[in-house]
């Protein structure tokens, strides 16, 4: 295995004409929380159901734990957790008898665990209850516990916080989180709440139209959504002069109250204050101004467009 | 295979339509022979009480579909299997498991009718005329690979087809339809009568249509018969498993 608990290689899939992933080459590395970030209709769901073995890539190769291949991907699948765009019950079961139906489907004995998954996930109160009769925030919390069952290594969840209320979203967001870090599951969740998804993701791909525009970690989306640098100094005119000494390249803007703003950076932060330390200016303040993951993805798609 | 085919017991056993199913097959039963019992006149008698189902074996067929459609019509509406599948299991192993489950619900429902029919058959009814509970019983016997080769056939078809009524006109179409164009087609190409006497509704219409009040003469009374049932049942179920093997195996859910 090369560090990757799940990578996909030049896998593509089509519906008749329609090229729903093109080439499509995703690396997700053990313990992080990947994000799928992408438009409806992008390929996250047909993605994340070629890899949970609910469909087949036209063409190309699907790599889970190190294993490939149909009979080893099935075999692998068992130290999987899936919840798939609307997660999917008996109508006329209870959630008890669901969770208990999946333990002896996955050849887990219930000592305990049924009443565990349906604590972690808060569905216990409901626990006698038909499955046709929860909500969809409710049927979200089954599907996670169905899918925490067999205490897998790897979790994938499509809009996992589709239908859960601002409470449940915190709550979902923090159960994800103690899950990668006390338990260390690797996590692979797409939403189109992007907000959502920068408040817990470390590593991103994002997709458009079938086509993987990009993968990068939080440090690196970091570093390209500094748009601007904002520097508070003792001497701004000063300060102007040995930045167009030391970086001619940089483009940037006096503020009024002693401010300068440097655009698209072309350096780490910093590279400024030292010039401004080198020279005897103090920095009262120094801010990196930020576009979103929206923003971000935005333009990545404008220039995939443009391409 | 083993859990899954566990887990499907466990859900059909507390889920009520196997309840249903027992209670409406037993109850049309009961009211058959109370029936009879009660308004019969000259058929208050246990020969036809059982000519009902003797003379129509293709009625094991029918409930062959029945069955799987009752357990896994909502299968891809509810879109369970998408847990099983991510879960690990193949689609060649919820297939089988599928038909192991059906064919034993199935036998169990089978049996259970056909006791309580025996039973409530000679405790209303005259034991007179000429099928008895041997003809009745064997027909059981006779038609389990039959009805076995359509239910497998069924659950194939439901899983196949993106919708149930497709898969059920398919169904009707192979078991019903299909027999009878090749029997027409016999009729003008004589080389054709041999291969479509090999097919359950043309055998079986022709071999146990002399069941009334007068005469018994079934199908399987004769070891010709009784190869034909055998053989083409276990071909069905041969076919239709392997077909269901290999066509299953790789479809998107």
């Amino acid at each position: 295995m090369n560090g990757y608990v799940m990578e996909t290689r030049q896998v593509t899939k089509t519906y008749g004409s329609f090229l729903a992933l093109d080439h499509v080459n995703i690396h997700v590395r053990k313990g992080c929380i990947y994000g799928l970030v992408g438009d409806n209709g992008a390929g996250k769901s047909t993605l994340l159901k070629l890899l949970a073995g609910q469909s087949f890539p036209t063409k190309g190769e699907i790599e889970i734990l190190g294993k490939h291949g149909l009979k080893d991907l099935e075999n692998v699948r068992k130290q999987m957790g899936c919840m798939i765009e609307q997660p999917g019950f008996f109508p006329n079961m209870t959630v008890e008898q669901t969770l208990k139906y999946y333990c002896i489907q996955k050849g887990i004995p219930d000592t305990g665990r049924i009443v565990e998954m349906m604590k972690m996930t808060g569905i216990y109160e409901k626990r006698k209850s038909k499955c046709g009769t929860l909500s969809l925030g409710q049927k979200q919390r089954l599907g996670l516990g169905i899918a925490m069952l067999g205490e897998p290594q790897i979790l994938i969840l499509d809009e996992p916080i589709n239908g859960l209320d601002p409470s449940g979203i915190i709550e979902f967001r923090n159960l994800l989180r103690r899950l990668n870090e006390e338990k260390k599951i690797t996590i692979l969740l797409s939403s189109h709440i992007l907000a959502e998804l920068q408040q817990i993701a470390d590593v991103y791909g994002f997709l458009s139209r079938g086509v993987l525009l990009e993968e990068i970690s939080t440090e690196e989306l970091r570093e390209r959504c500094a748009d601007c640098i904002e520097l508070s100094l003792s001497d701004t005119a000063g300060y102007c002069v040995y930045l167009e000494k030391a970086f001619p390249e940089e483009n940037y803007k006096v503020l009024p109250q002693d401010k300068v703003r440097i655009y698209a950076p072309k350096r780490q932060g910093e590279a400024y204050s030292r010039l401004a330390a080198e020279h005897d200016i103090a920095i009262k303040s120094m801010q990196t101004l930020q576009s979103s993951l929206e923003d971000y993805y935005m333009k990545l798609k404008e220039r995939g467009a443009g391409k | 295979m083993m859990n899954y085919t566990k887990s499907e017991f466990y859900r059909v056993f507390i889920t009520k339509e196997i309840y249903i199913a027992a209670a409406l097959m037993t109850g049309l039963v009961l009211l058959l022979n109370g029936a009879l019992h009660f308004f019969g006149g000259s058929y208050a008698n246990t020969s036809f009480s059982y000519s009902n189902l003797v003379a129509s074996p293709m009625a094991f067929a029918v409930m062959g579909m029945i069955i799987p459609f009752l357990f896994y019509e909502g299968g891809k509406r509810n879109g369970n299997l998408k847990n099983t599948v991510a879960g690990g299991i193949s689609r060649v192993k919820i297939f089988a498991g599928e038909c192991v489950v059906s064919l034993a619900v199935s036998t169990l429902l089978m049996a259970t009718t056909m006791g309580v029919w025996v039973f409530s058959a000679n405790l209303l009814l005259e034991k007179a005329g000429p099928v008895d509970w041997k003809d009745f019983l064997g027909e059981g016997a006779a038609m389990y690979l039959i009805a076995g080769a359509c239910l497998i056939s069924g659950i194939l078809f439901l899983e196949i087809f993106d919708k149930n009524i497709t898969g059920i006109l398919v169904w009707a179409a192979l078991w019903f339809l299909l027999p009878e164009a090749f029997m027409y087609l016999a009729v003008r190409f004589p080389v054709l009568y041999q291969p479509a006497m090999w097919l359950p509704n043309n055998f079986l219409a022709v071999n146990a249509s002399h069941v009334n009040t007068r005469e018994c003469i079934t199908a399987w009374d004769t070891m010709d018969g009784v190869i034909r049932c055998v053989l083409s049942g276990l071909a069905g179920c041969i076919i239709f498993g392997i077909s269901g093997a290999v066509l299953l195996k790789r479809r998107d859910l």
